[in-house]
């Protein structure tokens, strides 16, 4: 549909959940005029509800046919979560947690950390998520008022807010949940990609700021670029929920198998998955155990001492490197 | 006295032809007409003034819209329960303003709420075409089509006693853009004690719509959004085009023979054999009543047509489809899955559902062929008799 596509790809093995992305993000675009609730970019923990609260039992998406699917809106009661205040002054003196309109049942980040399994064989992971800016969005597909559009020059989805007329079917339709209701404009906003930022050549807020240095930002079809070595050279870099039929443009690498489980003893099994590759392969998809066997023989190739091009690119040595975006910093 | 008797009876006999007229025109387009009331002096924007009270309504029935289909869960499995709505409409005018007024009955009165993002106002809106009588044809009665530009006035009740209102311009769905350019006093309260929802539409016979407007016979379509059903953008209840009828001006009589048809006398067919020929002719494309073999969105769902097209409409569009093209949705809504993808991954369009193709100087073209050679003149009332039931 676009004549680029700018993509992502974000290393699951390295994000320590520290929400600085969520932050600059909101700095930058969301903490003000009705956007207040919404987190553009957000780190959930997985397994776990995500956010807005189990985004993917909303629908969405499209078919195995191809055709776009019905979906539902999140509440903010039941979804985003409503924001509210602790009762500091008792809950100081030992008194229960009260509050005006009842306890919550939901708030964004949640169930942070949560995970599955009991210690010491627990797991979880951090899930970093921003609109996919799809190939075939299905926000796009299903707006009535032709108010959302994907730009020629990078494939970035974006909402004409003078075509919007706040029915909310891209909301319906989005099957990751990441357009939202600007509720002062009454009309639908989402991800930029950081446009403007990157129309100076710099990178996203959320990728800039990334401590972790887990965000790879390029385009699809630059083959010098670190972001088609990841997805297309190595395809160790998947996207998430392909089944959704969306083709989105955020790519993650899966995490690895992880520390093996105990016995009750406390000595380790060998063999054992402390995160299922079922579990995996749910969210990306059967391309999972390729990509970490592919990750795993790349590992042990380096610690006998060989190179490898594809592990000196997820190391992130050179920060430079990790974002092409076909033009010098104007700033 | 004689002389004032003279002046009397040549006073009525003036009168006579336009009263004659007004008869004529119910009848011909019977069920369809709304009779506007002339007004010398101001007119009340107050929907409790007695002046509106004593003014005889007209019954509009609404059906829901089912031509397309959205994609909001909770919007469509109360769209697939939702029952036809009567709304009254009463118009007055002046010499320089007409004011429509619409009262409908709504127990669930909803308002869009500031910090909520899925709660929905009641809404309603006018359509009127830009191009009437000039060119003489009744825009398609979704939102008007790409040669029939419509205008729109929307309200929204959006937070008490503050609706939302807007004014648009549209060529078919997906098409709304909102103008400036038409103006109008527009207000929208709720009657606790009538249990539903009285709107006042002011608009001004000056501007774009001037010769609309001043015409003797006009469209007008309503639609109506209930809120708490998650009704909004093509989620609605929607009117077939009415016609307002201004007594004392010149009515094009050629116009009202052609919408006529169906209207004035029952259609001479049998219904069992229109229901016959739709089965066999039009159920691989459109879905309609029982006939739900053919996925959504290949044609436009004919579903409840007869509650919204006339059927002077829906004779034309199956002896030449081409006169009202109606444009589909966004056309990725339904992508090819085994189509070549381009070099992003993205899927082509399934032109299985493009309702149209574009010919030479980007003229519009229906993908239905005509059926004119295909049916008999007796087959073609029988097929448009049963539209005309699908209510």
């Amino acid at each position: 549909m676009s004549k680029r596509q700018l993509a992502m790809v974000m290393d699951l093995n390295k994000c320590i959940g520290c929400q600085t992305c969520t932050v600059a993000c909101k700095t930058q675009w969301t903490n003000r005029n009705g956007r207040d609730y919404m987190y553009w970019n957000n780190v959930e923990s997985r397994p776990g509800a995500g956010y807005p609260n189990k985004w993917e039992e909303f629908g969405g998406g499209f078919d195995q046919q191809g055709n776009l699917r019905d979906g539902e809106i999140p509440t903010r009661s039941k979804g985003y979560g409503d924001p509210w205040d602790f009762n500091h002054e008792e809950l100081l003196h030992g008194d229960d947690f009260k509050n005006k309109s009842g306890v919550p049942a939901v708030g964004p980040n949640w169930d942070e950390e949560v995970g599955e399994g009991q210690f010491p064989n627990s797991n979880f992971f951090y899930l970093p998520r921003i609109c996919n800016h799809c190939a075939n969005p299905a926000c796009l597909a299903a707006c009535p008022s032709g108010a959302i559009f994907k730009r020629d020059q990078d494939g970035v989805v974006l909402v004409d807010l003078d075509r919007c007329k706040g029915q909310r079917l891209c909301i319906a339709s989005c099957p990751y949940k990441k357009v939202y209701f600007n509720t002062k404009l009454f009309k639908a906003e989402k991800c930029i990609l950081c446009f403007p930022r990157i129309e100076k050549g710099l990178a996203p807020a959320c990728a800039d700021q990334c401590v972790g240095r887990i965000r790879f930002v390029g385009y699809l079809d630059d083959k010098e670029g670190q972001v088609y070595k990841l997805v297309h050279k190595y395809k160790v870099a998947l996207p998430l929920h392909a089944d959704y039929g969306t083709v989105p443009n955020i790519y993650y690498v899966p995490p690895l198998k992880g520390p093996p489980k105990f016995d009750g003893d406390g000595k380790p099994i060998e063999g054992s998955e402390r995160i299922p590759l079922s579990y995996l392969e749910s969210l990306f998809g059967p391309d999972t155990k390729a990509a970490l066997k592919r990750l795993e023989s790349e590992i042990e190739q380096r610690k006998q001492g060989k190179g490898s091009e594809l592990l000196d690119m997820l190391i992130a040595f050179k920060r430079d490197d990790m974002f092409r975006l076909g033009k010098e910093r104007e700033i | 006295m004689h002389t004032k008797m003279t002046i009397l009876l040549f006073a009525s006999l003036l009168l006579l032809p336009s009263l004659l007229a007004a008869a004529s025109v119910k009848a011909q387009l019977r069920g369809h007409v709304i009779v506007a009331n002339s007004s010398d002096s101001a007119i009340s924007v107050l929907t409790r003034d007695t002046s509106w009270v004593n003014t005889t309504p007209t019954a509009i029935t609404l059906y829901p819209q089912r031509s397309i289909r959205l994609s909001d869960r909770q919007a469509n499995a109360a769209l697939d329960h939702a029952k036809p709505l009567v709304a009254e409409v009463k118009v007055r005018y002046n010499s320089s303003e007409l004011v429509v007024m619409v009262s409908w009955k709504d127990r669930s009165y909803s308002i869009a709420l500031e910090h909520r993002v899925a709660t929905f106002g009641d809404q309603i809106a006018l359509s009127l075409p830009l191009n009437y009588p000039k060119n003489g044809v009744v825009p398609h009665i979704g939102m008007g089509d790409s040669k029939h530009p419509v205008a729109l006035y929307l309200q929204k009740a959006v937070k008490q006693k503050n609706p939302f209102q807007q004014t648009y311009l549209a060529r078919g769905f997906g098409s709304l853009t909102q103008t400036k350019k038409l103006s109008a006093y527009m207000t929208m309260n709720y009657d606790k004690s009538f249990g539903g929802w009285r709107a006042l539409f002011k608009l001004p016979l000056t501007g774009k719509l001037k010769t609309v407007l001043n015409s003797g016979l006009f469209p007008i379509s309503f639609a109506l959004w209930n809120g708490k059903q998650h009704e909004r953008g093509g989620n609605k209840r929607i009117s077939s085009w009415h016609f307002i009828y201004r007594p004392e001006r010149e009515v094009n009589q050629r116009l009202v023979k052609k919408l006529s048809y169906g209207l004035a006398t029952p259609i001479l067919g049998d219904v069992k054999e229109g229901e016959k020929l739709v089965k066999t002719n039009c159920t691989f494309c459109h879905r309609i009543g029982p006939y739900l073999s053919t996925p959504e969105g290949v044609a436009p769902n004919l579903s409840g047509i007869g509650g919204v097209a006339l059927p002077a409409y829906l004779k034309e569009s199956i002896v030449t489809p081409d006169a009202i093209v109606v444009r589909n949705l966004h056309l990725n809504r339904h992508y090819q899955k085994g189509g070549e993808r381009d070099a992003h991954g993205a899927y082509p369009h399934n032109m299985r559902y493009k309702w149209y193709r574009k010919g030479k100087k980007g003229v519009l073209h229906s993908n239905m062929p005509s059926y004119q050679a295909i049916l008999t003149p007796e087959q073609l009332n029988s097929v448009v008799l049963y539209l005309q039931q699908q209510k």
